[in-house]
């Protein structure tokens, strides 16, 4: 089952002689899908950033954009990945991810969860990285588990189990808690 | 509901407030698009950085890929689909039959056994880093070691907190073993990493204190080094006063450990869509086309035949199930079956009317999505817009 909140993917292509304009309007319907993966990766604050990087770089590379590999969102996502994950190496190691940010903003919409919401982005958090990214391609993002292997560079099995083991690692953090 | 299902609807439900909760994302600039690149020299650094990440994604996917299920790797490469009109198997609307697909397990991976017959490691042979992540109320270290002569560890290691200046501080800790872990020696070489993680919450309340580092022992007594610590305790939610609170020790495992699951023929089956038109209207029947491409060194058996659904969401929603039109496969197997010859694509007409709705405005998005209902859910999705 596709997470919710799918986001499609589209099925034209950049020519590598598109102008701006016409790159600008073959990536427009992907950048939600491109700012909640930045969002889930970075600080707040670096979403956007890491957003215009990543479209920046698809740009300088539209040429090695291969059709037959795939469609382009997961590429587009791929790029996010590889710009959010280059954002954290340039922090210190003290400079932790703001969990409550995340949680706060989402319980300021949600007075009743704000505890739980908190103690469940604590526990996202500390998930390992490659149970974070699928978790965030398949719950957040919304993709489909076919298009999180994609972006992941994994078969769709090894998606699925990662998704298991993830979920089951943060029953354990979670604890008792209901 | 099992715990699991608890946690992924619960995972579920937040991302929706979550995605609720986001300010909207930027807008396309295109004149970013035309500014000057980088100087020449960087950019060649970061286009090869960029190619090889990509490589050793798809690398390190293929190479799991192929221990987790032991079958033959998909193609990296497929055909785009194009097919002509006689290419395809035409719609035909069959009642779902719930077929069931058969499953088989794919064990835990990497597999422990391997890593049995490794020397146990020595720390002068281990290289170690680390990651904090966390805020509020716990902090985690995930402890990343490598080691340039390919070894093995198991189980926990032991951890003493030491102030900034290297004194060993009195903080209990305790053996995290609730977790659904590994079970196993964990090989350690520079490309496969072992994992620890370490917690500790913010419940710190006798003198604060600050564990500017953790020396890690190795399991069996086996050498130790030291890490960065937590940093300063803080006493939050205290259960008692005065409480100390333990850092809690995860086993040392693999950093790809997958645990056993289930899996079927379509797996490695991936799915394309073709749309031949984006810009729709409600009450339009929109007529596309689905390609199914086998995996590269096996058939696909469709004796039992799949059921599959199409769903829209946007302005509208709506849901419908099908049998997948298999009689009119045109490649049967020895005992008539039809199948998937491996390596191969066939492609099959699909047609689904838009929900009548008051008009929406136009630029509305709306996605198609298309998915065989398999134990894999295996499937692809389009994006539409309104006219």
């Amino acid at each position: 089952m596709a997470g919710e909140g799918d986001v499609g993917t589209s099925i034209s292509e950049p020519a590598t002689n598109a102008t701006g304009a016409e790159f600008a309007s073959w990536v427009s319907p992907h950048i939600t899908a491109m700012t909640r993966l930045a969002g889930r990766l970075a600080q707040p604050a670096d979403r956007d950033d890491i957003v215009q990087e990543a479209l920046v770089r698809a740009w300088q590379r539209r040429h090695t954009y291969d059709p037959s590999r795939g469609e382009v969102l997961p590429w587009l996502l791929a790029i996010v990945a590889d710009r959010a994950r280059r954002s954290r190496a340039r922090r210190l190691p003290e400079d932790v991810h703001d969990v409550g940010a995340a949680a706060h903003s989402v319980g300021a919409r949600s007075p009743a969860q704000p505890d739980r919401d908190l103690d469940l982005e604590r526990a996202l958090h500390a998930l390992p990285k490659r149970e974070r990214l699928a978790v965030a391609l398949y719950y957040f993002v919304g993709l489909g588990i076919t298009e999180t292997a994609t972006v992941m560079g994994v078969s769709a099995g090894t998606v699925k189990a990662t998704l298991h083991h993830a979920r089951s690692r943060l029953r354990n953090f979670l604890g008792g808690e209901r | 509901m099992s715990d699991i299902d608890e946690v992924d609807q619960r995972l579920r439900d937040y991302a929706h407030r979550w995605r609720a909760s986001q300010p909207p994302p930027l807008s396309v600039d295109a004149s970013v698009f035309t500014r000057p690149a980088p100087p020449q020299r960087r950019r060649w650094i970061l286009v090869f950085a960029a190619a090889c990440t990509m490589v050793l994604l798809a690398a390190g996917g293929v190479a799991l890929a192929g221990k987790l299920t032991n079958q033959p790797r998909p193609p990296l490469s497929s055909p785009r689909p194009n097919p002509t009109a006689s290419d395809v198997i035409a719609w035909a609307p069959l009642s779902p039959t719930g077929a069931q697909i058969p499953t088989t397990s794919a064990p835990e991976s990497p597999d422990p056994s391997r890593a049995a017959a490794l020397p146990q490691c020595r720390v002068a042979d281990l290289r170690a880093s680390t990651e904090m992540a966390g805020a509020m109320g716990t902090r985690i270290i995930t402890v990343t070691l490598t080691s340039s002569v390919e070894c093995q560890l198991a189980g926990y290691p032991s951890v003493d907190a030491l102030d900034p200046s290297g004194r060993t501080l009195a903080v209990p800790t305790y053996r995290n073993t609730g977790l659904e872990n590994y079970n196993g020696p964990t090989a350690v070489s520079d490309s496969t990493p072992a994992v620890l993680t370490l917690q500790w919450s913010y419940q710190w309340c006798a003198a604060p204190i600050n564990v500017g580092k953790l020396r890690i022992t190795l399991p069996a007594n086996s050498g130790s080094f030291t890490v960065t610590g937590f940093g300063p305790s803080a006493c939050v939610n205290s259960p008692t006063p005065s409480y100390r609170e333990p850092i809690a020790i995860g086993p040392i495992q693999p950093h790809d450990y997958q645990p056993a699951h289930t899996m079927t023929e379509f797996n490695d089956v991936t799915v394309s869509l073709v749309v031949p038109h984006v810009a729709v209207s409600p009450g339009d029947t929109l007529r596309f086309t689905v390609s199914l491409h086998a995996p590269a060194l096996h058939d696909v058996t469709l004796n039992p035949c799949p059921d599959y659904t199409i769903w829209l969401k946007g302005y509208s929603e709506a849901t419908e199930t099908y049998a997948l039109n298999c009689p009119a496969v045109p490649h049967h197997d020895a005992a008539g079956n039809p199948l998937l010859p491996a390596g191969s694509v066939v492609f099959f007409a699909m047609q689904v009317t838009l929900p009548f709705a008051d008009r929406p405005s136009s630029g509305t998005t709306l996605f198609l999505g298309w998915r065989l209902n398999t134990e894999e859910q295996t499937g692809s999705s389009a994006l539409l817009t309104v006219a």
